[in-house]
């Protein structure tokens, strides 16, 4: 971890028009959220559902427009910057979603689904491109014969492998994972896990890492946000929250967490 | 209770020698599970433990007899309510025999609730079926005792609430009231916190618990997580490619699991006081399918112990102490 600042979220607020039989009410998502993640760190999100986690992330992707604060991404305010101007947001920052059943097109067999961002955002030759696929099927651990095959011939651990591939295809300084293996069994999550921390060393990657499961964001994460009805409520390293929780809601997440984990 | 004539002392459920086979594509069948057997006492939870695709969910479905059908068949086996055999009996007393001996809660209590009724109104079908010496007049006012037994808050005003409008864990106690609904003497849970929050999976658990106790009912739970059986079981059954691999009392097995498979389970979640970013000891490859079950020791691919003798031959379940293991290497 460095001392450069990557990205720094300052008072950030989203708000939805709810749709009501009662007329329209606003829900606030996120309330004046301030936050920073160092170059090369870790930064994990826990908190339950309903709590921002997600909208959090996508507004750093830019998938929200938040209604009132700032993002900034190595040294851009990208809150208010127009979809044509993202270009650049698009390429460094990469998103894996939690259930790589949704996140993957059904219609498209896994090599195209890995080269699809090289054709958007590069001018690499498609003979590079294929390649380049190839490479990154090594390093996520499948084998050279899945570019031909679909998402639905995949387990669902080696699903979450061709979306981390998918992520990593533009070599991005940012990646976000939202929950990437709350759908998957236990010993699976050991292999995705480690195949994250591998890639995080090799690309020098910083991590937003999100979960609702306490002993994972510690594993992964050098600091952790607590979120809490849209607002952070605490954010130490991850010693310190787990050795000496502060806040009323980190000690109640820590004591529904008993026995062997 | 409805009166049936069922053998008071004894297990409550018996399963013995159970094996599920399922037609493929080419209509022939394959075992998806062979020879599994537990018993549960009343007022007992059991866990049967294991990753996806082992025959867990399968096993249940085979007990409640809801396996899908034509596909799924039970090929052998005995499976005991309190003494009687259910492997047999006409749909007509099976029907009525779910939900008033023995009911069964799912994962994702949003599919499993009907999307356009009421809690009440489902909780009241229940009763409607099942509890025909509650007069018709009653049963609105018994249905809301059930969900305030299931620590629904105002449950008189929230029982008017659809499905959608409540939360996962409100849900799954409109699931657990429904459950209890019919006094059954078992009460299957089928991963029923894997979709909730850590915070209310604590509150599901402890509520199951309550309730298992003062219904002294026996309890089937079926989950992937350790932490889980750690707080409601008083058995385990761990499940491996369609066998029982370990099977003992829950401390034991927590405390000290004999099966590779048991420990490689218990060691792939990153514990709160485990070395951060230290790689995690994983269990390589994944479940084989049941048309590629080995003749050999299942486990035997993954498994860092495996050698040339456990690709001999089947390997059969021995008798530890208090302990079932089918594992050659553990006694040596």
């Amino acid at each position: 971890m460095t001392d450069r600042v990557l990205v720094e979220t300052c008072g950030l607020s989203v708000s939805f028009a709810q749709a009501r039989f009662s007329g329209r009410s606003v829900v606030h998502a996120l309330k004046d959220v301030s936050l920073t993640v160092h170059q090369g760190e870790t930064l994990g999100i826990v908190g339950e559902t309903g709590c921002g986690k997600s909208t959090l992330c996508r507004c750093i992707v830019r998938l929200y427009r938040p209604s009132r604060g700032q993002i900034i991404f190595d040294g851009t305010d990208i809150s208010s910057l127009p979809e044509r101007r993202l270009g650049t947001l698009r390429r460094a920052v990469q998103m894996i979603f939690q259930d790589p059943a949704d996140s993957l097109n059904p219609r498209l067999p896994v090599g195209a689904i890995i080269e699809e961002p090289l054709v958007i955002q590069t001018s690499l030759s498609p003979a590079r491109r294929r390649a380049r696929v190839d490479e990154l099927l090594g390093e996520v651990g499948l084998p050279l014969g899945a570019s031909p095959r679909y998402p639905h011939e995949f387990s669902g651990g080696q699903r979450q492998r061709v979306a981390i591939a998918r992520a990593l295809a533009l070599k991005p300084t940012l990646l976000i994972c939202d929950e990437p293996v709350s759908s998957l069994d236990v010993s699976i999550q050991a292999q995705i896990l480690n195949l994250l921390l591998d890639l995080q060393e090799e690309y020098g990657l910083t991590m937003i890492f999100v979960s609702h499961d306490l002993a994972v964001v510690r594993h992964m994460a050098d600091r952790v946000a607590v979120m809490y009805q849209g607002e952070v409520v605490e954010l130490a390293s991850s010693d310190q929250i787990y050795r000496n929780p502060r806040h009323g809601y980190t000690r109640t997440l820590l004591s529904s967490v008993s026995g062997p984990r | 209770m409805t009166g049936s004539a069922l053998v008071e002392n004894g297990p409550l459920l018996e399963v013995s020698g159970l094996s599920v086979g399922f037609a493929d594509e080419t209509r022939r069948t394959v075992a998806v599970t062979s020879g599994v057997s537990f018993a549960i006492s009343p007022g007992q939870t059991l866990s049967l433990v294991g990753e996806s695709g082992c025959g867990k969910s399968v096993t249940a479905a085979a007990v409640m007899q809801l396996l899908p059908h034509p596909a799924g068949r039970i090929l052998s086996g005995s499976v005991r309510l309190g003494g009687r055999e259910l492997l047999g009996l006409p749909p007509k007393e099976l029907y009525r025999l779910r939900g008033s001996e023995m009911a069964m809660i799912f994962q994702e209590p949003m599919t499993s609730l009907n999307p356009v009724h009421t809690a009440l109104d489902q909780v009241v079908e229940v009763l409607k079926l099942h509890r025909p010496e509650i007069p018709r007049g009653d049963r609105r006012a018994a249905a809301v005792r059930l969900l305030e037994e299931v620590e629904i808050p105002s449950a008189a005003r929230r029982a008017a609430s659809y499905p959608f409008q409540l939360s996962g864990g409100m849900r799954q106690r409109v699931m657990i009231a429904m459950a209890l609904a019919g006094r059954p003497r078992l009460l299957i849970a089928d991963e029923p916190t894997t979709a909730l929050d850590v915070t209310v999976q604590a509150q599901i658990l402890a509520l199951l618990r309550r309730v298992r106790s003062e219904h002294g009912m026996g309890m089937l739970s079926i989950t992937h997580d350790m932490s889980v059986v750690s707080q409601v079981a008083d058995r385990v059954v761990v499940m491996y490619a369609g066998h029982v691999v370990e099977s003992g009392t829950a401390g034991d097995i927590l405390r000290h699991p004999m099966h590779p498979y048991t420990k490689g389970l218990m060691e792939c979640a990153p514990r709160l006081d485990s070395q951060p970013r230290a790689r995690l000891r994983s269990i390589p490859g994944t479940v084989p399918a049941p048309r590629a079950y080995p003749s050999h020791c299942r486990y035997a691919d993954r498994c860092p112990l495996a050698d040339a003798e456990c690709r001999a031959g089947p390997i059969p379940l021995l008798t530890i102490r208090n302990r079932e293991v089918r594992c050659i290497k553990v006694t040596q």
